[in-house]
């Protein structure tokens, strides 16, 4: 199969990611196989691109926003031909301390999907079943991939920061997820604030903005 | 600066500068959430000014399965529809340079 391969990592302008055919994946108990339909690119992926993550693996197949069809394996939720999302939690070990304790994202012994192993720059990928999404059909494959990391923290991140509906919130940089954040504020009546450098971000605020019709 | 004392902040930039601008905005009591896997540096801030007061600073590390399910859920409920730029696979290299550079409006994503 075809996929974007990582085996040095280095500043994007000198194109770390190398186009080349590779092994597919082989199915495992407990995984599945999916033919990638879209991958979202995320700032994360730049950090391990260019070191600011230290690389793990020789070589990593990057992205964690997998939109994939299951072309084998065994789930019931997502049985052969249905459509499940990968994000960047993809397994944990299920008896540390913070698994014990309802804290799966803080797993003393994660896997990271695109990190830890191979993600979604490929033809295919393997992913644990019990860490894929159902999707909901309303979207399509590449505007549901944004969702599966940018938009999944960036609402962890309202739930960290304890917004209630109606609340006065503020956000710092405006890239894809805050982007995704805004809606839900919006949705909960916050009255949203947002505060970034960029023209470009400064624009899709607007956007944003008129799209939700609320200041 | 937002021209109000905010209730919450979110943080988005990778930058620790922007984490003191986001506590230089609260209100006592408010929460500084960062949505940041990896930052700059951290500044030295003036504590009595700006922490003081019950101000809280938190990192947000991961997800749930139950963020994805439940943002899923919402999303899909209230119609979320990303701008988006699609970049073929064998353009990855180009795909992470617009993040990077913020040359693209809302999200980038690949296609076999």
């Amino acid at each position: 199969m075809k996929a974007a391969v990582l085996k040095s990592s280095q500043p994007v302008s000198a194109t770390p990611l190398v186009i080349e055919e590779v092994p597919r994946p082989q199915l495992v108990p407990g995984h599945l196989l999916l033919r990638v339909l879209a991958c979202g690119v995320c700032r994360t992926d730049l950090h391990i691109a260019e070191h600011d993550l230290p690389p793990l693996r020789p070589q990593l197949i990057p992205g964690h926003q997998i939109v994939g069809e299951v072309v084998a394996g065994e789930s019931k939720e997502s049985p052969v031909g249905s459509r499940v999302g990968v994000s960047w939690m993809g397994g944990v070990d299920g008896d540390c301390w913070y698994c014990r304790h309802k804290m799966e994202n803080l797993c003393d012994r994660p896997i990271f999907t695109g990190y830890t192993v191979d993600g979604g720059y490929a033809e295919y990928a393997l992913a644990r079943a019990d860490f894929t999404c159902p999707l909901p059909a309303g979207l399509d494959d590449i505007h549901v991939a944004p969702l599966l990391c940018a938009g999944i923290i960036g609402f962890r991140s309202l739930r960290v920061a304890g917004v209630e509906p109606g609340e006065r919130v503020g956000l710092f940089g405006f890239g894809s997820s805050a982007s995704l954040t805004i809606a839900v504020l919006q949705s909960w009546k916050c009255e949203v604030y947002v505060s970034t450098r960029g023209e470009s971000h400064r624009k899709l605020a607007n956007v944003a903005r008129r799209h939700l019709g609320r200041k | 600066m937002p021209p109000v004392e905010l209730d919450r902040a979110v943080t988005f930039a990778p930058s620790g500068d922007v984490v003191v601008s986001a506590l230089a905005s609260l209100r006592k009591g408010g929460v500084v959430a960062i949505n940041a896997i990896h930052l700059d540096h951290m500044p030295q801030f003036d504590y009595d000014k700006l922490l003081w007061g019950e101000r809280v600073i938190r990192s947000v590390a991961n997800m749930t399965r139950a963020d994805a399910r439940d943002f899923l859920k919402i999303a899909h409920e209230i119609g979320i529809r990303p701008q988006v730029t699609v970049f073929p696979l064998a353009q990855a290299n180009e795909a992470l340079q617009a993040i990077k550079h913020e040359t693209v409006n809302g999200a980038a994503v690949t296609v076999p």
